[in-house]
């Protein structure tokens, strides 16, 4: 059965010379799990929208949306609220309630049901997710990726026929985002509901996808199976995002696009060969260092760092990698001076931490790029506020189009901070912290959220400041942006660094935590943990 | 255990609006009395005894304050205790400032004894009855302060990185709340929108709201609820019929034990122990089953 039939769709925002939509058709039967991909901008969002009345943005509209045979956007309210679910990206604002139960009952209390049918609709949900320990809890207590099954729980609790997610995981860490695609596999083969997901996480949800739509500047280049679909990204600048198995044999005829399929490839015809380890001579001074550092939030409460030893060079990116709760963001307070240590010394650039007096360890020294990149604006303007810090720091203006053309962010300096995509907010957010000329770079997790596109492009500023002999310290949970910038990762665990090496010695050695590349080429390349490694040390027999 | 805590919230209301109420109104000091030894207790239990006793000083202070005060500025009273500044300290006055001191630490110890029992999911209750609109604004403002906090911290904290604003500068200081405040505001009001959408993407304001939290009225909540409602119509009769009616000037009023009297101050002794006595009847029982198992 057809659900959704989408024809000549063209759809432009007010006062936008170009469409968002561009003649946009396809069609979207019962039980499928579609794929919606595309580079940031290429309108995926304004799409999937459409396809919700409630949500629908204001513009020109022209087309038709048909669901189930009907005109869309006379169907009646309450049936489209509920038969077509959403789920939207940011994890904290689509919470309304306090609760978890008062947050699964929201919609069906907007319903007007009968108390005792939401009760049994929530208890078979939280039986269903086995959230049942949640239930009572305060939502603002979970973590993102709880909230996120919370989210998608309480769409799913109004009983819908087809669920769309934008960009579902985006904010999640790479455990929750497995637990939050198996579940949406499992809604989808167990009870045949329909899911149309945006995504630029390929990896993981190419291999359980029926059908893949490409969007590219409002136009549908491709709506094709995975494997069909991945022979025409191939070709385009999207190939950055594709799976890794699919990158490494793009030439094969079945092309792979997961990472089982990639090791059945390799195991049978390739020979064993050895990638050379590339280390990074770096002899320069030691700016970071850290002995013994004890550290906990309240008096009475756990220790969170217990007794850490870090040392990092001038020049090194080093990534430091660990789950939830390992304490990685509270590492990076300790050396901003946000926190203080309870024991051990914390140095920066061979001076104890509290010899910086006042504000002078921010002038020049530590720049702090938070989580959530909005944090560092407060004007109307990106301009505005460089031009607050440029005053503030007594910097001539001229360092506000230096830092712009290295970044290439001079388009957006007269854009309101949070009119701005992830990927160009974070880039702007970096510029503020950069007009200090710190030499130390704390960036807090600098590619949620991003594509592959803003990823690349990140990983390449990064290189060219660390050349200029700027340290750069990344806290980050993506494993394959760390194998390809960092210089060398570290591994924090319960409050300890467990061991810090070269990313191709720390991914080879690693079984589970680490990149598809190195879990398909492990036993034919040694050593090799990025595409690009693969691939140059890829021999047949 | 805590039995008293799992009453029907609207019966706790009913109840503590009454013990409340008669407390604050009634004049006669054997009431106040057994409202404040009954707001005591009722804390002691809630709170295991132990941040009752810290703030105790507390209480202790407020007493001798309000006794104090009292007597410095009215001067009624027909019993001269001796002359300051030529002007009388009477006994009537001393006595009438304890009085007033009781009733307000009585009427404050109901209040934490009930913020500790009414929590916010009760009171959320009590509103899905009277709208459910209402419920739901409540229980977004309890899911939104926590949020603001956090934004607010996390703001502060990178603007303080950008080392625009002095540490030891008071002006600084203050430009570095105001700049964070700004923020915060606008980056809440950019979220508000999303929540809304995700408001009307699951059909708010589609049909009548209704709330999923029903909660069974037990023949104990009706127990509580008419012992609440009898004592307190009791002792507004008895105050409306002077029973309870006492003054401090010129001189006291008497106190003749009769048989109203009787009736009103053990009913308001049943109202006041009510809590009490129904933990530790509860708590009896539970040590009863236990020895059974």
């Amino acid at each position: 059965m057809e659900i959704f039939r989408v024809k000549n769709l063209s759809f432009s925002y007010p006062e936008a010379d170009k469409k968002a939509l561009d003649d946009v058709s396809f069609s979207v039967n019962s039980g499928e799990f579609i794929t919606l991909c595309g580079k940031s901008g290429s309108s995926k969002t304004t799409l999937l929208k459409l396809l919700k009345p409630q949500l629908s943005p204001k513009g020109d509209k022209n087309g038709e949306i048909l669901y189930k045979g009907n005109d869309l956007y006379t169907t009646e309210n309450a049936v489209t609220a509920t038969k077509i679910g959403y789920v939207m990206q940011n994890t904290e604002t689509q919470i309304v309630c306090d609760t978890v139960i008062k947050e699964l009952a929201f919609g069906l209390e907007n319903m007007g049901a009968n108390p005792f049918e939401i009760k049994r609709r929530i208890a078979e949900i939280s039986a269903f997710f086995g959230i049942e320990e949640w239930v009572l809890k305060n939502t603002n207590e979970l973590s993102g990726g709880q909230k996120q099954i919370v989210s998608l729980a309480s769409v799913l609790v109004m009983n819908p026929e087809v669920i769309i997610l934008d960009e579902p995981t985006s904010q999640l860490d790479p455990v929750a985002t497995d637990t939050f695609f198996s579940l949406l596999e499992k809604i989808n083969r167990q009870f045949g509901i329909t899911i149309i997901l945006s995504e630029h996480n390929l990896e993981q949800c190419f291999p359980m996808s029926d059908r893949v739509i490409f969007l590219d500047e409002g136009k549908i280049v491709c709506d094709d199976t995975p494997k069909n679909a991945c022979r025409k990204i191939l070709k385009t600048d999207m190939k950055k995002a594709l799976p890794s198995a699919t990158r490494i044999f793009e030439n094969e005829n079945n092309l792979p696009i997961s990472v089982r399929e990639g090791r059945e490839i390799i195991l049978d015809g390739y020979e064993k060969t050895t990638c050379p380890i590339v280390e990074k001579q770096n002899d320069n001074e030691e700016i970071i260092s850290l002995k013994d550092v004890w550290f906990r939030y309240e008096k009475n409460g756990k220790d969170v760092l217990k007794g850490l030893d870090l040392s990092v060079k001038k020049g090194e990116i080093l990534a430091i990698l660990g789950s939830n709760g390992s304490g990685k963001t509270t590492l990076l307070n300790v050396i901003s001076k946000l926190r203080k240590a309870y024991k051990g010394s914390v140095k920066l650039k061979n001076t104890a931490i509290s010899s910086y007096k006042g504000n002078s360890l921010y002038r020049g020294i530590v720049g702090f790029l938070p989580q959530n990149p909005k944090t560092v604006f407060s004007n109307d303007t990106v301009r505005e506020d460089f031009l607050e810090s440029c005053k503030a720091l007594s910097k001539d203006e001229s360092v506000i189009d230096e830092i712009s053309k290295k970044l290439s962010i001079s388009h957006l300096l007269d854009r309101h901070p949070f009119d701005l995509s992830g990927g160009e907010i974070q880039k702007c957010a970096l510029g503020r912290v950069m007009i200090s000329n710190p030499e130390i770079l704390l960036l807090d997790e600098p590619t949620k959220g991003l594509d592959a596109f803003y990823k690349s492009e990140l990983s390449e500023i990064f290189t060219k400041l660390s050349e200029e002999g700027k340290t750069i310290l990344i806290v980050t949970h993506d494993l394959e942006f760390s194998a390809n910038t960092a210089h060398s990762c570290a591994m924090l665990f319960d409050g300890e660094i467990v061991c810090k090496d070269t990313p191709q010695k720390f991914f080879y050695e690693n079984y589970f935590y680490t990149t598809s590349c190195a879990s398909i080429a492990k036993d034919v390349v040694k050593n090799a943990v990025t595409v690009s490694q693969v691939t140059e040390n890829l021999r047949k027999n | 255990m805590n039995r008293f805590l799992k009453t029907h919230p609207v019966s706790m209301l009913v109840y503590f609006i009454s013990v409340i109420g008669i407390s604050m109104v009634c004049k006669s000091p054997i009431i106040q009395l057994i409202s404040l030894f009954g707001a005591a207790s009722y804390a002691v239990w809630l709170t295991k005894g132990r941040e009752f006793l810290s703030q105790l000083a507390f209480f202790v202070t407020l007493f001798l304050l309000i006794s104090v005060t009292n007597p410095l500025f009215v001067h009624n009273g027909k019993t001269p205790l001796f002359f300051m500044n030529g002007n009388p300290v009477t006994l009537e006055a001393v006595i009438c400032g304890m009085s007033i001191a009781v009733v307000i630490i009585s009427v404050i110890l109901w209040f934490s004894c009930m913020t500790r029992v009414m929590t916010s999911d009760k009171f959320y209750f009590i509103f899905s009855r009277i709208s459910p609109k209402l419920a739901l604004v409540f229980s977004m403002a309890l899911n939104f302060i926590p949020k603001l906090k956090k934004s607010y911290k996390d703001t502060e904290k990178a603007h303080k990185t950008l080392g625009i604003y002095s540490t030891d500068s008071r002006v600084d200081r203050l430009k570095l709340k105001l700049k964070t405040m700004s923020s915060v505001v606008s980056q809440s009001a950019e979220n508000s929108i999303e929540t809304s959408a995700s408001m009307n993407a699951r059909g708010y304001g589609d049909k009548k709201r209704t709330s999923c939290f029903v909660k069974k009225f037990t023949a104990f909540d009706f127990f509580v609820m008419v012992i609440s409602l009898a004592v307190f119509t009791a002792e507004i009769i008895f105050m409306l019929n002077k029973t309870l009616a006492f003054e401090f000037y010129p001189t006291f009023s008497k106190i003749t034990i009769e048989i109203n009297g009787v009736i009103a101050y053990s009913g308001c002794f049943v109202l006041c122990f009510l809590p009490v006595i129904i933990e530790i009847t509860e708590s009896l029982k539970w040590k009863y089953f236990v020895s059974k198992i």
